[in-house]
């Protein structure tokens, strides 16, 4: 598999999240706009919320503009490399963390859900319809937190010369100054890279050791 | 050519306590001794307990027909690897209450904070007049879900931000570590903190104020100044608990250990130096580990971060922390 090809599963289900919680952002709107007495004000809630989404977007946009630029060119240098190795990084969602991860979001999820069924009963007064939101807002909810899996928010891939950590640092081996690998007590290591790129910890297998270790050192 | 007995013992020099004393081979021996013990006190103790035993070892052996050199050298050989000796005067069980004891003040205080803010929270509930436009839970309702969405976030971006760089280290527990530390640093006494109790001064016609405002709606002063106290108290325990946290600093063969985190050699780009002036005395050092983190997506209009910690080195052990560091960063 090469990079660009992992990219077009990545924003594939990262689309999916996406609509999904737009659904849920778009269900909690409603509520709001459908709590208003009469339709006048309905139709001037809508028009003042259109117009703030339009210019947060516009900002996050303009935000945005710079690392998407970088994505871009990133994929464009690296998107044709076979991938050797595909490890995490240490702050991002780990593999062998990832049950703990889903299990703390699910929680989250349920306390936030609990909060807004609350402010729906103080809106609405009605617990049939609140009974109805919370259920449609536990079918948004699950597809995000079940999309974990795939995301793969902390992935680091090598190729034949550079190691691209989550997908917004290229760090050529070359370019690197120093790098230790830490045994872990569990099996596995942790690899420590510091390069003119930038800093990068990635979770290493047992099975990946001698192969990663082989290709810096013969390049770094 | 054999010499006669009494020959061989009138050329034998008698052995003197400085002969050990200023013996390189012993110097290093003891050093190595002492950098696997936990606290400068314990050292002393088991400095002068070698030295003793040096020496009685020593006489017996130049006793026994050897020559002085012979003497230490062999006395030496015999007590063993001195990493080990270093090792085994650890307090095992001290370590397992200091760790308890520290535990549990942190505990403490934790309980005392949020009892001392949730009876604030109660009494001010009670004194403030019900809403009349709606409600009174469906503003509280809005700001749980402000806080739900606003916490989560500011906490996870802080996580993220750590651990980009290196410098939150990894929990000790998780790492397996074959060999002994290369060196415990010693903690030493601070001083008092005379210049933040001073700053605190200022904020007591400010805390007088809200004291008058809160007597004057006819509340009882003696709450309130119990909550300042309480929280003061809390906070002092949570510092103090860090005192039984022995040893601090590790320095092993891949790394430094920095209150049970650990940092790799390779996450520190540059170190620095400073004199050490919240120390009882003011010859110990404060070393100063820097990682230079350049910010992702190569932003060139960004300058790059420096994030530093700092680590307390006793003046007895700044030569050897000094020739660790320079073979490793």
């Amino acid at each position: 598999m090469n990079y660009s090809d992992y990219l077009l599963s990545y924003k594939i289900y990262k689309k999916r999240v996406f609509r999904f919680v737009l659904l849920n952002i778009c269900l909690f709107i409603g509520v709001l706009i459908f709590h208003r007495e009469t339709w006048h004000d309905r139709f001037i809630m809508t028009v003042w919320i259109v117009l703030l989404v339009m210019i947060i977007t516009h900002f996050v946009k303009k935000l945005f503009k710079v690392s998407q630029m970088r994505l871009k060119e990133i994929e464009q240098t690296v998107g044709n490399e076979p991938i050797y190795h595909c490890v995490d990084n240490f702050i991002g969602i780990v593999k062998g963390n990832i049950w703990n991860y889903k299990a703390l979001l699910l929680v989250y999820s349920l306390f936030l859900l609990f909060v807004l069924v609350f402010l729906y009963y103080e809106l609405l007064s009605s617990l049939v319809l609140v009974v109805i939101l919370g259920t449609m807002h536990l079918v948004f909810m699950m597809p995000i937190v079940f999309a974990l899996n795939r995301l793969g928010t902390s992935a680091c891939f090598f190729t034949s010369k550079t190691l691209i950590v989550n997908r917004t640092t290229l760090i050529a081996y070359e370019h690197i100054k120093k790098y230790q690998f830490i045994e872990l007590i569990k099996g596995g290591y942790y690899l420590d890279i510091n390069s003119i790129e930038g800093f990068a910890r990635l979770k290493i297998d047992e099975a990946q050791y001698t192969d990663i270790k082989n290709l810096i050192s013969n390049h770094a | 050519m054999i010499k006669d007995s009494t020959e061989v013992k009138s050329t034998i020099e008698s052995l003197q306590v400085e002969d050990i004393l200023n013996h390189e081979s012993v110097i290093a021996f003891i050093q190595k001794v002492l950098d696997q013990v936990y606290t400068e006190d314990e050292g002393k103790v088991i400095k002068d307990e070698l030295l003793d035993h040096l020496y009685s070892l020593a006489e017996d052996y130049m006793n026994a027909g050897h020559y002085k050199e012979a003497s230490i050298r062999k006395a030496l050989l015999q007590m063993g690897d001195p990493s080990e000796i270093g090792y085994s005067f650890t307090d095992y069980d001290g370590m397992k209450r200091r760790k308890f004891l520290r535990i549990g003040l942190k505990v403490l205080a934790s309980i005392l904070i949020l009892a001392t803010l949730g009876s604030v929270m109660i009494f001010s509930g009670a004194s403030t007049e019900p809403k009349i436009d709606g409600p009174r839970s469906f503003g509280d309702l809005w700001t749980m879900l402000f806080y739900c969405l606003y916490f989560p976030i500011m906490i996870y971006s802080n996580f993220q931000t750590q651990g980009f760089t290196g410098m939150n280290g990894i929990p000790v527990h998780q790492l397996k570590i074959s060999q002994d530390p290369l060196l415990v640093l010693w903690a030493y006494k601070k001083r008092f903190p005379w210049e933040y109790f001073f700053i605190s001064i200022f904020f007591i016609p400010i805390i007088l104020v809200f004291m008058v405002i809160f007597a004057y709606e006819g509340n009882n002063i003696f709450l309130m100044i119990g909550f300042i106290v309480t929280i003061a108290f809390s906070i002092w325990l949570f510092i103090h608990s860090e005192k039984y946290r022995i040893p601090k600093y590790l320095i092993l063969e891949d790394g430094i250990v920095i209150k049970n985190r650990f940092v790799s050699w390779t996450a520190i780009d540059r170190i620095s130096w400073s004199r050490d002036y919240m120390a009882s005395n003011e010859k110990h050092y404060k070393l100063i580990i820097e990682h230079i983190h350049k910010l992702p997506n190569n932003n060139a209009k960004m300058s790059p971060m420096t994030i530093k910690k700092s680590i307390d080195v006793n003046a007895n052990q700044y030569h050897q922390v000094i020739s660790i560091l320079r073979e490793r960063v």
